[in-house]
């Protein structure tokens, strides 16, 4: 939604967990950023919230990838599909001792 | 979970050569008992102490997400997650963008990464404007139109350089571009720190605090007064004031209540857009039609009114009483009072690419229905809209939103 009228805080944890976790998989350096971000669209055929995770690195346009689910139920296996979209190649259980660090 | 408070924001932009590093300095040197961390681009010729200043450099990425295109700056979200590391040490962030910046993906950043989101909150976009230079650049370059569209608060600085008449202009044409900014001026960035920063530009109770007038709508006049008019004829004489000219419409059965005069207004809204009738000084007004006063000529100038029964009317008059004397005296030449008085916000001539509009709806509003308008509306014309402010009463919701 556009405008929303649930609190965004709440996913607080679970945004910085997405982050950490692709940062330690990836081994990504300082210069990277990831963003997540809950959203909705109002488009025909999208779930009613999203959870979009972007990487942005110096010059190279950034990928993005939307999960279908709020940020809370984001999961290993998410992620992985995340990485295996961007080009990276992380096993799952790897990703599920990342994510379950915390 | 204890939620520590979010810390405020401000961006400060400004062409080449505003001031916006003058006013930086006065912020950061002035007494204000705020510890203020400062991302800027590029180390300004002065320098800077007694602050945390971090130097980014521009990294501008375009992302699609939804429904929603927008550039964020992946600089200055790296820039911030670090400075969240060391929370302590500050309870405000400046960010000074480059002159040449569009200032749309630095605020944008504040709401496309959640984490952001929940620890700084933007209180408002500051832009210096070199009162000498401007009308150049505002021809030139994309950048600085853009500055202007977005700003809170504009300081229209450097006002020694230029004489009054042409600073009266410039102020008009800004107040067109953003309706919403609060105009300031200041000769070398000298405007005090309360008020710029804490701006709570997002804030209704605070906008509304410093702007009464901010949710009126426009009106093409700025005055009415209410007389009552016994049967015959009555002269109402004017001074020599601002204009060579006036228009006026007078409205017979007026009532005196805030809803009697707005019903006036929007009535006299229709009449306004009507070509107007010219009134030489000596001749009649008619009542009802929208009628342009001459006032050329030196010296008090008279005009008549004339009614056939007793009845009150409303003046809804292009400028205000005060600036040209209005008197209204009966055929014994008895002056006639106002019983009321109501000032209106003066609507602009619009000449610039760029402008503001304002939508004012009495009740709640359906917030699927809202949804779905605003979906449409960035879908089919977003890239034509700068920014976006409102204050929405949501049916079902105590809250307000901004």
């Amino acid at each position: 939604m556009l405008i929303n009228t649930s609190p965004r805080r709440a996913n607080l944890a679970s945004v910085r967990r997405i982050k950490d976790a692709l940062f330690a998989a990836l081994s990504l350096p300082d210069a990277t950023t990831v963003t997540v971000t809950k959203l909705a669209c109002l488009e025909e055929g999208c779930a009613p919230v999203e959870t979009v995770v972007a990487l942005l690195r110096p010059d190279v346009p950034p990928p993005q990838h939307k999960l279908h689910k709020p940020i809370d139920d984001v999961d290993a296996e998410d992620l992985r599909r995340i990485c295996q979209v961007w080009g990276y190649d992380v096993q799952t259980p790897t990703l599920v001792s990342l994510f379950q660090e915390d | 979970m204890d939620t520590p408070q979010k810390i405020p924001v401000s961006i400060l932009t400004g062409f080449l050569g505003s001031g916006k590093t003058t006013l930086l300095n006065r912020i950061l040197s002035e007494e204000h008992g705020k510890r203020i961390a400062v991302i800027e681009n590029e180390y300004g010729e002065v320098g800077i102490d007694q602050a945390l200043v971090i130097d980014a450099d521009e990294e501008i990425f375009e992302m699609s997400n939804g429904c929603i295109c927008c550039t964020v700056r992946g600089d200055l979200i790296r820039v911030l997650g670090n400075l969240m590391k060391r929370r302590d040490k500050f309870d405000y962030v400046l960010v000074e963008t480059t002159g040449l910046a569009d200032p749309g993906p630095v605020a944008q950043t504040f709401f496309m990464d959640d984490e952001i989101r929940a620890e700084f909150s933007l209180d408002g976009i500051v832009t210096l404007v070199d009162a000498a230079h401007i009308e150049q650049q505002l021809g030139r370059s994309k950048e600085s139109t853009e500055q202007i569209a977005f700003a809170d608060v504009l300081v229209l600085n450097k006002t020694d350089l230029v004489d009054g008449e042409a600073l009266d202009r410039l102020e008009a044409r800004l107040r067109d571009m953003n309706r919403m900014a609060q105009v300031m001026r200041s000769e070398r960035a000298n405007v005090s720190v309360d008020r710029v920063l804490n701006l709570g530009a997002f804030d209704l109770d605070q906008v509304l605090n410093r702007r009464p007038t901010f949710l009126e709508p426009e009106y093409p006049f700025e005055w009415t007064g209410v007389y009552t008019l016994d049967i015959g004829r009555h002269e109402l004489s004017l001074a020599d004031g601002p204009d060579p000219a006036m228009s006026l419409v007078v409205v017979s059965d007026q009532g005196t209540d805030d809803a009697a005069l707005r019903e006036g207004a929007e009535w006299c809204v229709r009449r306004y857009a009507e070509p107007a009738d010219i009134a030489r000084p000596g001749e009649m007004i008619p009542i009802g039609k929208h009628v342009n006063l001459q006032l050329d000529s030196p010296g008090r100038k008279s005009f008549f009114l004339e009614v056939d029964t007793q009845v009150r009317v409303g003046l809804y008059a292009q400028h205000t009483a005060e600036e040209f004397d209005f008197q209204l005296t009966n055929a014994k030449g008895t002056t006639i009072r106002q019983e009321v008085e109501r000032t209106w916000v003066a609507q602009h001539e619009h000449d610039d690419e760029v402008g503001s509009i304002a939508i004012e709806r009495a009740g709640d509003v359906d917030p699927d229905r809202l949804n779905a308008w605003l979906g449409e509306l960035l879908r089919e014309r977003g890239v034509d809209i700068f920014r976006m402010k409102g204050f929405v009463s949501l049916a079902g919701e105590s809250r307000r939103f901004v």
